[in-house]
């Protein structure tokens, strides 16, 4: 048999069998996850040669499917002055692999927006190259996509109605059609059925409405039988995972277990689930968030064996409380997903930490909503939000920068690469995000895409003033911890976000 | 709409009607050859290009198709009621107050059929993807229709051939040419599973015998001319080849990714099966058994051996012909390949899928095949009376 991982776009004729087998054994190796939850849609600020480039790729929530992706160009006065064009490459086949660029068209009114629309064909990992031609010269621009389905679309009741009284129309009809061939095709014209052919109409009507019945039957188990199968094998659907506190070396330790059939500890090389690949040197970035949203912990767990499947990381000083556990891993194939699981802490003890890059915070933002927060070396992390209010769906970027006690931006030490991470987390945990300048991306897929020609690099200090290109995807309060690193120390400020 | 009762109509003017083919079949004909082909067309353009929108020319095709047949057989049912001549309301059946050809009724169900499928489908795409294969719940009803529209074609065409004693070869002409119109939708539909590279595996069989024997039977044996069979299963491998051979004519890229191979040409579809033989065996068993309730249980025994003995005797060696270096040219077409195809299955794309166990599948398919042609039988014994 042909395996046949990560398969191509599937055309409409799949080409044998075995193609249809193996693309029943992708799909189940390749249900889709995302990193953050609830986020699916990628956004992403950097540069396209000489021109700065903000992108935004809104998914179309089920894959086979189109998404819409925008491109800003801060620099554009005027949009003919400016051709811009996007492909996508499933990460196995590449640009090489990808359909000619889709001309992004200006936006009537705003001379630094153009829009495109790009089909994606498996739920898979993407690299997107944004091209640009401008006054300046041209330049492209890597944007890693997860093309995800997330959505689970129902009927609409309209619809339903609609589709009801045509298969009513249809069923009578055909048990109309079945009773008048059986009393009056094979009569000689101008010849009336007599009363014996009429009885026979009206049982093989009765006999009708069994069959009819039995295909309606039928093709509401297929349909079922369709859709859940779209449920288990095509819609977002995280790794299983187990987490808990254990006891390591007289000191707690998280441990996060992957336990699930499309991972055993053998990754294959084609699937996009191969193997794990360090983001910023690390396997796992793991995330502690309490309910409450009152503590938090940036984690990275190491892996026991070779298999990757057990993650210990020791815990930091939290406060006792149930916690959402989040666990950023990336494949080599660059598909970024996030685990997700919960866990009861109901310790403050702790011992010697994993990772010196491990981080951690227990408290609330400043009162009244502050948008400055000490950080506790008589530097303030601020925040400037947008004069409007923030909209759920609309793009924004994330304004932050390091203040010194006179007012002064001060400078950052990159922290893991970053000059800043922002960790993201809705009040009913139903939206989690973990962001930096570049936007929503992996980093580690960036590499593999550029191979590694855009690293933020280490050591040295750099600008603490970040924006960072997100839209919030729903209504309602979250949680933003934003994460530098001065002189040595990863620093933590929280800020409560209202979005609209 | 109340029933009326019709004046005598008497039978001597079955033999004196006009000697000219009722437009209304030539319509409903080419509605069904323009939906049929549209299909192809698009099953292509998904493996050429990759995507779509509403508007392409083989989506217009199958549109074509629809509006033709559902507006001729509508305008026929409302002038017959309101205006048709006494021969034309002594022709015609009663549904729902209204009167038309039986035919021009399944035409009807298949165009409502092809318009319920529409928004179902698009409600599917929007649910569970885009297309990513032919066999789902909206193509089935959509299949339904087309196969309906066709279906109506061809009673129409047989309902006038049957009134006419015999007499009239054009009209079993284009009741042959519905046929095999039917048979290639049936092969279209069925393509996942009669695919080349299993043509040495028992599935295939089966799903031959369960689909082709019924059509080929059936037409067969309401046919009033010699070669029925094999006039059906020409029409289809004619329409096929046409395809094959049209379709790389034009130019073509993917539009979607990932592309594997790199492709400039239209893919076409794949060379036709070999059913013209077994069709001509079918032919000359049906020829000697003259119809009888109790004679065709052993006639559709007998077809089903006949049919599977010389399609396996003809379609085996020919995919050992068809995956040769001698099959990848134009004529027949093997070399081409959607543009998705991934390289480990580019890497087997000349080699078939090993026999399973023949034994016990080539009696299922037997099996399979005698309930086909019973089916058939009893389908065309209805046919061959159709007078309406």
């Amino acid at each position: 048999m042909v395996g046949q991982l990560d398969v191509a776009g599937a055309p409409v004729i799949a080409r044998r069998r075995v193609a249809r087998r193996a693309l029943a054994v992708v799909l189940l190796c390749a249900l889709a996850s995302m990193a953050h939850v609830g986020s699916p849609d990628t956004f992403f600020a950097g540069k396209a040669g000489p021109y700065d480039v903000r992108v935004s790729v809104r998914l179309p929530g089920v894959i086979p499917g189109r998404a819409q992706v925008t491109v800003r160009l801060p620099a554009s006065r005027s949009a003919t002055d400016f051709r811009v064009g996007v492909r996508a490459g499933q990460w196995n086949v590449g640009l090489k692999g990808a359909p000619p660029p889709e001309p992004a068209v200006p936006v009537p009114g705003d001379p630094t927006l153009f829009a495109a629309e790009i089909w994606f064909m498996t739920a898979s990992s993407y690299q997107m190259a944004v091209n640009v031609e401008g006054p300046s010269g041209s330049g492209q621009a890597i944007v890693p996509v997860m093309a995800l389905a997330t959505v689970d679309r129902p009927l609409p009741p309209w619809l339903g109605w609609v589709l009801a009284s045509l298969g009513v129309l249809l069923t009578a009809g055909l048990l109309t059609l079945i009773a008048t061939g059986v009393r009056e095709t094979v009569l000689p014209p101008g010849e009336e059925p007599d009363a014996r052919r009429r009885r026979r109409a009206r049982w093989a009507a009765a006999g009708a409405i069994v069959g009819a019945v039995l295909i309606l039957w039928g093709g509401n188990t297929w349909w079922e039988a369709e859709a859940e199968s779209y449920r288990t094998l095509v819609r977002y659907r995280p790794f299983a995972t187990t987490a808990a506190v254990i006891e390591r070396d007289g000191a707690p330790a998280l441990t996060l277990g992957i336990r699930d059939e499309r991972w055993n500890g053998t990754p294959v090389e084609v699937s996009r689930y191969n193997a794990l690949m360090p983001d910023h040197g690390k396997l796992m970035h793991l995330f502690l968030v309490r309910e409450d949203l009152g503590a938090f912990a940036h984690l990275h767990p190491v892996a026991r064996g070779t298999d990757d499947l057990d993650f210990d990381a020791a815990l930091p000083p939290l406060a006792p409380g149930r916690y959402r556990v989040y666990g950023d891993i990336v494949h080599e194939s660059g598909y970024a997903q996030t685990l997700v699981n919960t866990v009861d802490v109901s310790t403050t003890s702790a011992g010697r930490l994993t990772d010196p890059d491990d981080s951690w915070m227990v408290g609330e933002p400043g009162a009244g909503g502050a948008r400055a927060v000490e950080l506790g070396d008589g530097a303030r992390m601020v925040w400037t939000p947008p004069v409007a209010p923030i909209v759920a769906g609309q793009e924004q970027s994330l304004e932050i920068a390091v203040k010194d006690a006179g007012g002064a931006v001060t400078t950052v030490e990159p922290y893991m690469g970053m000059p800043a991470h922002v960790i993201l987390s809705s009040q009913d945990h139903g939206v989690f995000a973990h962001l930096h300048p570049s936007g929503s991306i992996s980093m580690a897929a960036l590499e593999k895409f550029t191979t590694g020609t855009t690293h933020a690099g280490h050591g040295g200090e750099v600008d603490s003033r970040v924006g960072v290109p997100y839209a919030f995807p729903k209504a309602g309060r979250y949680r933003m911890w934003v994460q530098v690193k001065r002189a040595g120390q990863v620093r933590t400020a929280a800020f409560d976000v209202d979005v609209k | 709409m109340r029933a009326t009762t019709l004046p005598a109509y008497p039978l001597a003017a079955e033999r004196t009607t006009s000697t000219a083919v009722p437009w209304a079949i030539y319509a409903v004909l080419f509605a069904s050859t323009s939906v049929v082909l549209g299909v192809i067309w698009d099953i292509s353009w998904h493996r050429t290009i990759g995507r779509d929108t509403f508007w392409t020319p083989a989506h217009m095709g199958i549109y074509l198709g629809g509006v033709v047949s559902g507006l001729t057989c509508a305008w026929l049912a409302l002038h017959t009621t309101f205006a048709g001549s006494p021969e034309d309301r002594a022709t015609a059946v009663r549904f729902w107050g209204f009167r038309a050809p039986f035919g021009a009724w399944v035409s009807i169900w298949g165009a409502i059929a092809m318009l319920t499928s529409a928004p179902f489908d698009d409600w599917w795409h929007n649910a569970y993807g885009l297309d990513v294969k032919i066999i789902s719940p909206p193509h089935m009803v959509l299949a339904a229709g087309i196969g309906a529209i066709q279906a109506g074609a061809m009673l129409m065409a047989l309902a006038s051939q049957n009134r006419a004693g015999g007499a009239r070869r054009e009209l079993n002409r284009l009741f042959l040419l519905g046929a095999g119109l039917l048979v290639l939708l049936a092969a279209t539909v069925a393509t996942e599973y009669i695919q080349r590279w299993d043509m040495h595996q028992s599935l295939f069989y089966q799903v031959s015998a369960g689909v082709f024997v019924f059509f080929l039977v059936s037409a067969a044996r309401a046919s009033r001319t010699t070669w029925p069979a094999t006039t059906v299963a020409l029409v289809y491998a004619a329409f096929s080849v046409f395809m094959l051979w049209l379709l790389p004519l034009f130019p073509g890229q993917p539009l979607l990714g990932p592309i594997f191979v790199p492709i400039d040409r239209f893919v076409p579809p794949d060379f036709p099966l070999l059913l013209v033989v077994p069709a001509m065996v079918i032919d000359l068993v049906m020829c000697r058994v003259a119809p009888g309730r109790w004679r065709d249980w052993g006639l559709a025994a007998a077809l089903a051996v006949v049919f599977v003995a010389t399609f396996l005797a003809v379609q085996w060696p020919f995919a050992d012909f068809l995956v040769s270096p001698w099959a990848r040219n134009d004529f027949f077409g093997s070399h081409r390949m959607d543009y998705g195809v991934p390289p480990q299955i580019q890497a087997r794309w000349y080699q078939l899928n090993p026999p399973d166990n023949l034994a016990i599948g080539l009696v299922i398919a037997v099996a399979v095949g005698f309930v086909s042609a019973r089916l058939g039988l009893w389908w065309g014994n209805w046919m061959s009376r159709v007078r309406r």
